[in-house]
C-alpha cells in the first residue's frame, strides 16, 4: 500500500502567529476615518508646500506649528520639535545624500522584472512600476503602484521578496508604515545574513528635504533611507540593511527603533519582532 | 476576555466582533497550519494560507454556522476551498516560473529554529503518492485520515452527505490499497 503518513504536527510560528493575527485585526477594521496629524487635507498642503518652497518656510505639514491640535502622538511614538540639523542620530549611519541635497531623479525606468510580476500576482496584480533604486549591495528594489496603493520589490540573492501593500497616502504616526521585511540568507560559513527591507513614499506636499527615516539594528547600526523621485514627482524612500545577527532568539533582542525627521520634528517609533518586521506577502519571515 | 464556547464566538462573529475573530484565531489557527501544510507541502504557502482563511471567515461571518457546537467543519471547509484555489494558483505560477533560472534555496527562519525541511520533504513524498487521487477523494482524506474530522463533520465542510464522505473515502483507501496512486 502507498504510504499517505503525513508528518506530524507543527505549530504554527509565533512571528507569523503575531503578523497574521495582526493582519486580521486591521482587516476588522472599518476604514479609519480619523484626520491625519501629519498631513493638512492635500490642496492645503500643496498650498503650504508651494509658499514653503518659496519662503523656505517648512510649515503645514503638521496641522500648523508646535501647538498640537489633534497631532498628538499615537501610542508607542513620541514627537520632539527639533532643528533639522540634529534629525537624528550620526554614530554608525551609513553614508547617504547629505540633508537637504535634492534627491535624485531615478533614470529611466527599465521594464518591471518577470520576477516581480509574478511575485505580484498576488499581492498587487497588475500593479505598474513606479521607480527602480540603484542597485546596492548585490540586489534590487523597485516600487510598484496601483491605484492608492503600492507594493516593494527586491530582488537579492536570487530570491524576489514583494511586500505586503501599503497606501500611497502614508501614516506616519502609524508604525506599519515602516514595517520592515526579514530575509536570512544562507552563507557559505553555514551562517545566515540577515536582510531587513523598508520603503515608503513622501507625503504629498512635504518637500523632498524635509523627510529623514533612520532604523536603528540591535547591533547598533543605523541605516538612514535613501531617496529617489519617480517619473510622475513622486519621492520614495528605501532602508536595506544586510548583517549577521549573531543568530539565536531575535525576540529578546532590543528592538529595531526607527526615527522618522519630517519638517524638523522627530518622531521616534519601535517595531515589534514578529508583527513589525515581518512585512512580506510571498514568503515566510 | 475569552468567549468560552464556540456557540458566543459565532454569536460575535454575527455581531461584527473583532475578538470574536482573534479568539477563533487563537483557537483553531494551528489546525488550519497544517491542513494547509497538507494540502500544499510548504510551510511558507500553509502561512499565507491561514491568513486567507481568516479573513474568508471575517468576509463571509455572517454566514458561519455550527456543527454539534463545533465551528471547526465549516473552518475547515473554507480551508480547504482556500487550499485548493491556492494550490491550483501555484501550479499556474510554476508553470510561468519555469522558464526562469530556478532560485537559491534559502530555508525561512522558522525552518532554522525548527528543522521544517524533513517535513517538508516528507509531505510531498505523500503528495506526490496520493497525486493520482482524483481531488474530491484526497480532500476526504485530509480532513478525515490526516485532521482526524469524523464522516459528519467531514461532510459539512465539503457539503456533501456524509455518504458520499465514506464512499470517497473508501475509494480512495482501495486506490491507495492497491498502489493505482502511485
Amino acid at each position: 500500500m502507498t504510504d499517505a503518513t503525513p508528518p506530524p504536527d507543527q505549530p504554527l510560528g509565533d512571528q507569523a502567529r503575531a503578523r497574521i493575527r495582526a493582519e486580521l485585526l486591521a482587516a476588522t477594521r472599518e476604514p479609519s476615518a480619523r484626520a491625519r496629524r501629519w498631513v493638512v487635507p492635500a490642496a492645503a498642503a500643496a498650498s503650504v508646500a508651494l509658499v514653503a518652497a518659496l519662503t523656505g518656510w517648512a510649515t503645514g505639514l503638521l496641522g500648523g506649528g508646535h501647538d498640537g491640535d489633534g497631532v498628538g502622538p499615537a501610542t508607542g511614538t513620541s514627537a520632539t520639535p527639533t532643528p533639522e540639523s540634529t534629525a537624528g542620530p550620526d554614530d554608525g549611519v551609513t553614508p547617504t545624500p547629505t540633508d537637504g541635497d535634492p534627491v535624485p531623479s531615478a533614470p529611466p525606468t527599465p521594464p518591471g522584472s518577470a520576477a516581480c510580476v509574478t511575485a505580484l500576482e498576488y499581492v498587487l496584480r497588475d500593479a505598474e512600476q513606479a521607480v527602480v533604486f540603484p542597485e546596492e549591495g548585490g540586489g534590487t528594489t523597485s516600487i510598484w503602484v496601483k491605484g492608492g496603493r503600492f507594493s516593494v520589490c527586491d530582488e537579492r540573492g536570487g530570491r524576489t521578496t514583494v511586500h505586503q501593500p501599503l497606501p500611497i497616502a502614508p501614516d506616519l504616526d502609524d508604525v506599519a508604515t515602516f514595517r520592515v521585511s526579514s530575509r536570512y540568507q544562507p552563507t557559505e560559513g553555514g551562517g545566515y545574513r540577515t536582510i531587513r527591507l523598508a520603503a515608503g513614499v513622501l507625503p504629498d506636499g512635504a518637500l523632498d528635504a524635509e523627510l529623514d527615516v533612520r532604523y536603528t539594528f540591535p547591533d547598533g547600526h543605523t541605516e538612514q533611507a535613501t531617496k529617489i523621485t519617480d517619473h510622475q514627482g513622486r519621492v520614495w524612500w528605501r532602508m536595506v540593511y544586510e548583517y549577521d545577527d549573531g543568530g539565536g532568539n531575535e525576540t529578546a533582542k532590543p528592538p529595531i527603533e526607527v526615527t522618522v525627521s519630517l519638517s524638523g520634528v522627530r518622531k521616534e517609533l519601535t517595531l515589534e519582532w514578529g508583527t513589525d518586521t515581518c512585512a512580506q506577502a510571498n514568503h515566510g519571515c | 476576555m475569552a468567549i468560552e464556547d464556540e456557540a458566543g464566538l459565532v454569536d460575535g462573529l454575527h455581531r461584527d466582533d473583532p475578538d470574536a475573530l482573534a479568539e477563533l484565531f487563537d483557537r483553531h489557527a494551528d489546525r488550519i497550519y497544517n491542513h494547509c501544510f497538507r494540502a500544499t507541502g510548504d510551510w511558507a504557502e500553509a502561512e499565507d494560507a491561514v491568513s486567507a482563511v481568516f479573513l474568508e471567515v471575517w468576509r463571509h461571518r455572517h454566514r458561519v454556522r455550527l456543527h454539534d457546537g463545533s465551528v471547526l467543519p465549516w473552518l475547515y471547509g473554507v480551508a480547504t476551498n482556500v487550499c485548493r484555489n491556492l494550490t491550483r494558483s501555484r501550479r499556474r505560477r510554476h508553470r510561468a516560473l519555469a522558464s526562469l533560472p530556478p532560485p537559491a534555496a534559502e530555508p525561512d527562519h522558522a525552518e532554522r529554529v525548527t528543522d521544517r525541511l524533513g517535513s517538508t520533504a516528507r509531505m510531498r513524498e505523500v503528495l506526490t503518492a496520493v497525486q493520482a487521487l482524483p481531488d474530491r477523494e484526497r480532500e476526504v482524506l485530509a480532513l478525515v485520515a490526516w485532521s482526524g474530522l469524523s464522516y459528519e463533520q467531514a461532510a459539512v465542510a465539503l457539503e456533501v452527505p456524509v455518504g458520499t464522505v465514506r464512499s470517497r473515502l473508501s475509494r480512495a483507501r482501495a486506490r491507495l490499497t492497491q498502489g493505482e496512486a502511485r
